[in-house]
């Protein structure tokens, strides 16, 4: 009798777990990436595999590295995100605000073989990326070959594609006012250096066009509305392959980096969300991601097992590394506050 | 108008002494309770007015009072350190505060620390001081464990190695300066007055957001396209006023086309008309009219072609119903003594006219002052206008205080331009009511 109403309410109080359990996730993952071509690709390797491996359901939000978002979930203590997918420069000034779980010091990531620089206090890389100047090839008689072909409105005129945010607009900025490539980040911590990339600015600016969202830049260049643009090198690559683009690509002056992991100040699902992480930085699943886009592995015993065919697309191929600039997440951790504000009251104007 | 003024007014005679009422036949007493039936009267004819009166109280007057209240609160930091604030009270501001004031701090910052006030704190000062959240999260990270010991000069010494910004006068000067709840700052930010200090406590030339040219040009922007609906509107009203029949039904139903399409759906049909490769250039191509497409979208002049598609029918609407109630014969009367068509209008048909006008440019005025979705999606980054800005602050930076104050500062400036000729549109057309 005792018994039989134990159960009962034993019974009832599951019920009432679960259904509280439910809205919070317990049993789930969210994860946030950059939308369009990369989430698609991620989406195929990352999130199916675990979601099915775990018997779990992987959730997926888009954001475009606006830190205010997550700002205002942790400063409330309402995070919905459990891991973000960020650039080094958008993870590095996360961390360093105090957003962030420092997951970097976790034994599981640090005997993950990650290549130099793909693991920092709080973030780890999954993939390489570049920002590359993609063009119409039709538009121009001579196609450009370098980044810096973007301020030259002399041999390549009409509009062309900016991302919307200091980072790497400044430092190419500079690269074509004449900086050699080992000085940016040191050039561009002077007063005189962020002067001298915006008047270089200057010289194009009534001809860009600012994009926001990684799978803006093929549409501006399909559509016409412009000739060439700044742009990330898998998301040209996806258009050329899967919407007939024809879009040309310029390496040199690639302007390097990682799309990392990152984990909120105060994630619901903390365990869960290493246990992901960690799934994605093994070798294999690791390599997979370049079957999707011509993104490259961070784990460096999956350079082996990535298809001979994707090589050549990828950031880190030799012949596309020429005068390549690692983007430093720790410059713009300590600066981006400062150029925000110069660049959205320069753009402005 | 009614006489709401009068019905306090009553109320306190109401209250008066109960001796004066206690005698009904006084003459004063039977005067006072006819007016004070008149008052109940005047009362219950403005019951139908009451749902839109309690309304307005809550959609609008409430919000504007929250928003008044946002672009004023300025706590923040007294919060956090309201000793700090208050024993800075007495620092002169010339060397560093006493090592005192560097422990009353280092233990408020941990107790902000666990009441999870350090980040507002550190993204407060930010806005004054370049790098605030930094200074004030690694002095914070700085402290070491015992927070109970007494040692003013090591609490100094931990906090400026920890963050050498705490050993300059910058970030002092910020604390002192806000130890109260309200303050103007956010408003001295939004009229365009630098609120920027280094860390030594200077003023800043650090480059902010110039909103005194963002509010010039959003009047510009406004009255340009003021104007230009005029003078597109004006010719449309006066045939559409004069004509009768199909005419006039067909050339209305034209004007009023836009009042039936999303606002979306006609900017985005913008977009796809001005666009490099759109329907216009490839026209003007096809025509072999222009070989280099024209830029268009993304520009100034798309941002006011497409506001003037928007607010013609707010402008042409007010001079119809105007226009119409011109008596034709008076026109006609000019035109038999001998003036000629243009003089004739222009001294008998148009100043007749001119209340109508006044009513659609100052309608299309104020409501261009709040443009936001057309000049976003067709218009480039320096023809954003100030909501785009208030959006921006609100959405993306959480800046709410500045948003608010910007909020303010427009809705003051709409005020002060739309008022005076509010009062003489309402002057006029009362005439005809």
């Amino acid at each position: 009798m005792l018994r039989a109403s134990f159960f009962k309410r034993s019974w009832l109080v599951g019920l009432i777990l679960a259904a509280g359990a439910f809205p919070a996730t317990a049993d789930g993952l969210t994860v946030v990436s950059w939308g369009g071509a990369l989430q698609e690709a991620q989406a195929k390797t990352f999130f199916d595999p675990y979601a099915k491996m775990k018997n779990i359901t992987v959730t997926q939000d888009t954001w475009s590295g606006e830190l205010a978002k997550l700002r205002a979930m942790v400063d409330s203590g309402n995070v919905a995100w459990d891991v973000i997918d960020v650039d080094p420069q958008t993870g590095a000034t996360a961390c360093d605000q105090g957003l962030l779980e420092k997951i970097g010091s976790d034994t599981a990531f640090k005997s993950a073989g990650l290549v130099d620089g793909a693991l920092t206090d709080c973030a780890v890389g999954t993939s390489v990326y570049a920002t590359i100047l993609a063009f119409q090839k039709q538009a121009f008689p001579k196609a450009p070959t370098r980044l810096t072909d973007i301020f030259d409105t002399t041999n390549f005129p009409g509009k062309r594609g900016f991302r919307k945010s200091p980072v790497d607009t400044l430092e190419l900025a500079l690269i074509a006012d004449g900086v050699a490539t080992a000085d940016v980040y040191a050039t561009l911590a002077t007063a005189e250096g962020v002067d001298r990339a915006f008047k270089k600015l200057d010289t194009i600016k009534k001809d860009i066009v600012w994009w926001e969202a990684g799978a803006q830049p093929p549409q501006l260049l399909k559509s016409g509305e412009v000739k060439m643009a700044l742009a990330w090198n898998g998301r040209i690559a996806d258009a050329n392959a899967k919407e007939n683009a024809d879009l040309g690509i310029a390496w040199t002056n690639q302007i390097r980096g990682f799309d990392m992991w990152v984990i909120p100040s105060g994630s619901k699902n903390m365990e869960r969300a290493k246990d992901f992480v960690a799934f994605t930085v093994k070798p294999d699943v690791n390599a997979a991601l370049s079957n999707h886009i011509a993104y490259g592995p961070t784990v460096k015993a999956a350079s082996d097992l990535v298809a001979k065919d994707v090589l050549p697309n990828l950031p880190s191929a030799p012949e596309n590394s020429e005068a390549a600039l690692a983007q430093d997440g720790a410059f713009w951790a300590k600066n981006s506050d400062t150029l925000n504000a110069r660049f959205a009251s320069w753009i402005s104007q | 108008m009614l006489p709401y003024g009068d019905v306090g007014l009553f109320m306190t005679q109401d209250d008066a002494p109960a001796a004066k009422r206690a005698s009904p036949t006084t003459g004063v007493d039977v005067r006072s309770s006819i007016r004070r039936d008149s008052n109940r009267r005047t009362v219950l004819a403005a019951l139908p007015a009451a749902p839109l009166l309690i309304f307005l109280l809550l959609f609008m007057v409430i919000p504007l009072g929250s928003i008044l209240h946002t672009s004023l609160s300025d706590g923040e930091i007294d919060k956090a350190l309201p000793r700090t604030t208050h024993a800075l009270s007495a620092w002169d501001g010339e060397d560093l505060p006493p090592p005192a004031v560097y422990m009353m701090l280092g233990r408020e910052l941990e107790a902000a620390s666990s009441a999870g006030s350090l980040r507002p704190l550190g993204r407060r000062v930010g806005y004054e001081l370049s790098r605030g959240m930094q200074i004030i999260l690694d002095g914070h990270r700085g402290l070491s464990g015992d927070f109970d010991r007494a040692d003013p000069q090591g609490w100094k010494a931990e906090l400026i190695k920890a963050e050498p910004a705490w050993g300059q006068r910058g970030i002092w000067s910020v604390i002192k300066r806000h130890n109260g709840r309200y303050s103007a700052f956010y408003f001295r930010w939004a009229t365009g007055i630098p609120v920027k200090i280094d860390a030594d406590g200077r003023s800043s030339l650090e480059t902010a957001y110039e909103f005194r040219s963002i509010y010039l040009r959003t009047i510009l922007i406004s009255l340009i396209v003021t104007g230009l609906t005029i003078v597109i509107g004006y010719p449309v009203a006066y045939v559409i006023a004069n004509s009768s029949g199909g005419m006039a039904a067909v050339l209305l139903f034209f004007i009023l086309l836009p009042f039936w399409t999303s606002l979306l759906v006609r900017t985005m049909s913008w977009i796809v008309f001005l666009q490099t490769n759109g329907v216009l250039n490839n026209a003007l191509a096809g025509m072999g009219l222009r070989s280099e497409p024209l830029s268009l979208l993304y520009t100034r002049m798309a941002t006011i072609i497409a506001m003037i598609q928007i607010q013609l029918p707010f402008t042409v609407l007010p001079m119809i119903s105007v226009m119409r109630a011109i008596p034709v014969n008076q026109v006609k009367a000019a035109r038999s003594l001998g003036a000629g068509p243009l003089l004739a209008h222009a001294t008998i048909f148009l100043p007749q006219a001119i209340p109508g006008v006044a009513a659609g440019g100052l309608l299309t005025f104020v409501l261009c002052l709040g443009f936001y979705l057309t000049p976003a999606l067709v218009g480039g980054p320096s023809d954003q206008m100030v909501s785009f800005f208030i959006a921006r602050f609100t959405n993306e930076e959480l800046n709410w205080g500045l948003a608010s104050a910007l909020s303010v500062v427009l809705i003051v400036a709409a005020g002060i331009v739309a008022l005076p000729l509010a009062r003489h549109v309402a002057r006029h057309s009362s005439d005809r009511i």
